[in-house]
């Protein structure tokens, strides 16, 4: 058993780990040993079960096949796989986006009275970029901007996707079109890089990446591109820009972040997962007096509703709701012995968790349809009756209060402050209204450039260790950084949220942040809020008249876990973004793919990726692609 | 000294040992890094599909080892600590006589040289990776002691009694 300061950077969860181990609870670290060592040939994406021919195995080293049952070489069995996980990652992504387009649609019908839509501001911005008429009834707006997002998601015709074309740069629009025109007369093939519809791009590669069909490993990549860029600029796109029209767009609010944030003398439920659809509800019906009242009477002093996750984040940055931490700490807030309940929508939710909670008087609360687990209390979530189930659950967690056992409670004060809510709208009112401070700063050398961190905890890496290592060694070069996911909570926990953590950065970034008042490290939403750095680029790059893959910016997902970290991670490189990655992804038993991955996309895409294990090395790196960038535009 | 134990029975024919042999002989490089750079790395030990099992071909340590006797430059000596019979790669000439020696057939030539289980000096890659418990590095001698509890126990849960 390793030690706890081994397995995680922050210091409340190394206090919450010893607690657990001391006290035999399994742990996610505990069930990652029993695996360990991990398959050689899943580890290099070696092996294939797409038919029952199978499964095939390929011999990375020695005499062993070179091909599957098939003939797939490890060259396709390895573009096979990884489209496959890009198809996954934004089918994740974009099936959550159209979860709050529907209910636009709803709500803009008059058919679902539980929400309403908070920023009307947004909606007619949306709907201008969109080619709608801003102007008019509100709910003949919602409409139009509901019809066109859904119909990105259905749509049969071959037009790009309407929302990448009223959203992606104009050069870098270009870039796609002119790539896919160039592939043709090149080849005389047809290969596709422009999103045709959302469904339709994982729907393509799944029936793509079946048995014998496209064997051709850039050929499939390609697809993977298209399919990561439906997830971009299309799922991911609508499910930020829908969310702030019915829920409101972030602006900055201070926050607290960490285990700390849960009350003893309080009924603590914790949100996790990732829409924020009933969260908001229950953080609304929380307060209401009945509940409140009766919560007093079961003797707590009130009702305690605390994020984690990306559910966190959402609630984080629209409602001040503190968060209790990042992917890993899910089973740590259990082991506090300080949760009514925990109550999960979708995605990232180990399955580990209900029988952890069962150690505890936690009711575990599953509420979406898509996401039922053995061992938790179901109560199912409808749209149109969304403030009776979200009282409901709150009265379950209200009323399970007085099962709390004393003598299991044992949590970390520890909570740190953040300053959160950096929409691009409340950058854009930072900066005065236009991209142009920030430019000027990048262009005369102030900071040198912008990185994007993103993504999940892994319990192969020192929990936050790279999130947060990469993030300082990043503002020490000034290199100013944003991000979204569980970057940003870990960023939050570590204090670099907070505008004094300017202090820590180069002069550049600290200079900058005293003049904006802001910290150093900016928290730009969930994982689907990716969307938001892909708008911020799109608007820097319009404003200087040049393509994304000219700006001196980098990204990182330096503690990756899921499959849709990669179709994030490729959406950004097929928008002219060097992506960096840690761990590897399971692509290394084809070095013909490695090599496209690494360096033949970035002569298509102006992106590419690389992998490095170590944050300094990595932040090196980083910085090497932005000067590069810098020099390339003329910049000292 | 412990000797390599195979279970048939619990053997899923994934091949994990094989590549995990391979990956343990790549001098110094991690098995991400060999693939890359191309590098050939054959194994140690061979999974055949038997029907209805998988079986495991390697080296038995022969404490009268077949090889060993056949080789004429002696190339092949016995590590002191783990008992393993290993080859001395700057003596070995490539004459191939350990191969035809060997009774089991778990020696190879790769490059001119001979090749084979070396227990990886105490600790079995192939065991390790094992993710059935089929491979185990066990003592024969605790193997046997075990074998004579579990028999016990058998007769007494015949005779009705609990061990």
């Amino acid at each position: 058993m390793k030690k706890p300061q081994e397995l995680s950077f922050d210091q409340a969860a190394v206090f919450q780990i010893s607690h657990a181990q001391r006290t035999g609870l399994e742990l996610i670290w505990d069930r990652l040993e029993a695996q360990e060592p991990q398959c050689g040939f899943g580890t290099l994406g070696l092996c294939c079960r797409h038919c029952v021919m199978g499964p095939c195995r390929i011999d990375p080293l020695g005499d062993g096949p070179k091909k599957g049952v098939c003939g797939a070489t490890a060259d396709t069995l390895v573009a096979r796989h990884l489209c496959r996980m890009i198809a996954a990652g934004a089918a994740a992504h974009s099936d959550h986006g159209r979860r709050p387009a529907i209910l636009l649609k709803e709500v803009a019908l008059g058919e679902n009275s539980a929400y309403t839509i908070k920023d009307e501001e947004k909606l007619r911005a949306v709907a201008a970029r969109l080619g709608i008429s801003p102007e008019g009834e509100v709910s003949q707006v919602a409409l139009a901007v509901a019809e066109v997002a859904l119909s990105d998601f259905g749509k049969q015709d071959t037009r790009p996707l309407r929302f990448l074309e009223a959203y992606a740069p104009k050069k870098r629009l270009e870039h796609w079109q002119k790539l896919e025109e160039k592939l043709l007369a090149q080849t005389g093939a047809l290969f596709g890089v422009l999103p045709r519809s959302i469904d339709r791009e994982v729907v393509d590669i799944m029936h793509r990446t079946t048995m014998g069909m496209d064997h051709d490993p850039a050929s499939l990549l390609l697809q993977g591109v298209r399919c990561a860029l439906s997830d971009g600029w299309g799922g991911s796109l609508i499910a930020t820009e829908i969310q702030d029209i019915l829920f409101g767009t972030p602006y900055p609010r201070k926050v607290r972040a960490n285990l700390g944030v849960l009350k003893e003398e309080a009924v603590n439920i914790v949100v996790h997962g990732h829409e924020p659809v009933l969260s908001e509800m229950i953080v609304q019906v929380a307060q209401e007096e009945e509940l409140v009242k009766m919560a007093r009477e079961m003797g707590a002093e009130g009702i305690n509703v605390v994020g984690l996750c990306c559910t966190g984040n959402e609630i984080l940055l629209r409602q001040g709701v503190p968060v209790a931490g990042n992917e890993l700490h899910s089973e740590l807030v259990l082991t506090t012995g300080l949760c009514e309940a925990m109550v999960v929508d979708v995605q990232c939710i180990y399955p580990a968790l209900p029988r952890l909670a069962q150690c505890f008087h936690t009711k575990f609360i599953s509420t979406s349809d898509q996401a039922k687990f053995p061992g938790a209390v179901h109560i199912q979530f409808f749209e149109e009756k969304a403030a009776e189930v979200a009282r409901a659950i709150v009265r379950l967690a209200v009323e399970n209060f007085k099962n709390r056992d004393p003598q299991k409670v044992h949590y970390p004060r520890i909570a740190e402050e953040a300053l959160v809510g950096f929409s691009v709208e409340a950058l854009l009112k930072a900066l005065g209204g236009s991209v142009k401070p920030l430019v000027d700063a990048i262009a005369q050398g102030v900071i040198k450039g912008v990185a994007g961190i993103v993504g999940c905890n892994n319990p192969k890496v020192r929990q936050d260790y790279f999130l947060v290592s990469l993030c300082r060694e990043l503002l020490k070069r000034d290199i100013l950084v944003v991000g979204t996911g569980c970057w940003a909570i870990a960023a939050a926990k570590a204090g670099l949220m907070k505008p004094e953590a300017a202090a820590e950065a180069g002069p550049g970034v600290k200079q900058l942040c005293e003049t904006l008042g802001i910290p150093p490290a900016l928290h730009m939403g969930s994982c689907v809020d990716c969307s938001r750095m892909l708008v911020l680029l799109g608007a820097v790059a319009d404003h200087l008249s040049c393509d994304i893959s000219d700006l001196p910016v980098a990204g990182s997902a330096p503690e990756w876990t899921t499959e849709k970290a990669v179709s994030i991670g490729t959406y950004f490189v097929a928008s002219g973004v060097p992506v960096h990655l840690w761990p590897a992804p399971p692509v290394l038993g084809s070095p013909a793919v490695t090599k496209l991955l690494t360096q033949e996309l970035d002569s298509l895409l102006g992106g590419f990726f690389f992998v490095e294990e170590e944050p300094a090395k990595a932040a090196r790196k980083m910085e090497e692609v932005i000067l590069a960038r810098r020099k390339k535009l003329g910049l000292g | 000294m412990k000797v390599l134990a195979f279970d048939a029975v619990r053997c899923m024919g994934c091949h994990s040992c094989e590549l995990a042999c391979a990956a343990a002989h790549l001098d110094g490089l991690s098995l991400m890094e060999a693939v890359l750079a191309g590098k050939r790395a054959p194994a140690r030990l061979w999974v055949h599909p038997g029907r209805p099992f998988a079986v495991v071909i390697t080296c038995r340590h022969c404490l009268r080892a077949p090889c060993m006797e056949a080789c004429a430059p002696q190339a092949l000596k016995r590590d002191p600590q783990t008992g393993a019979v290993v080859v001395e790669e700057s003596l070995c000439i490539g004459c191939r006589d350990c191969v035809l020696a060997c009774p089991f057939g778990a020696i190879r030539m790769e490059a001119g040289k001979a090749v084979k289980c070396d227990l990886c000096g105490g600790d079995p890659a192939c065991v390790r990776h094992c993710p059935t418990g089929a491979l185990r590095f066990v003592s024969p001698e605790e193997e046997g002691l075990r074998k004579q509890r579990r028999t016990i126990k058998t007769f007494l849960a015949k005779a009705g009694r609990k061990p």
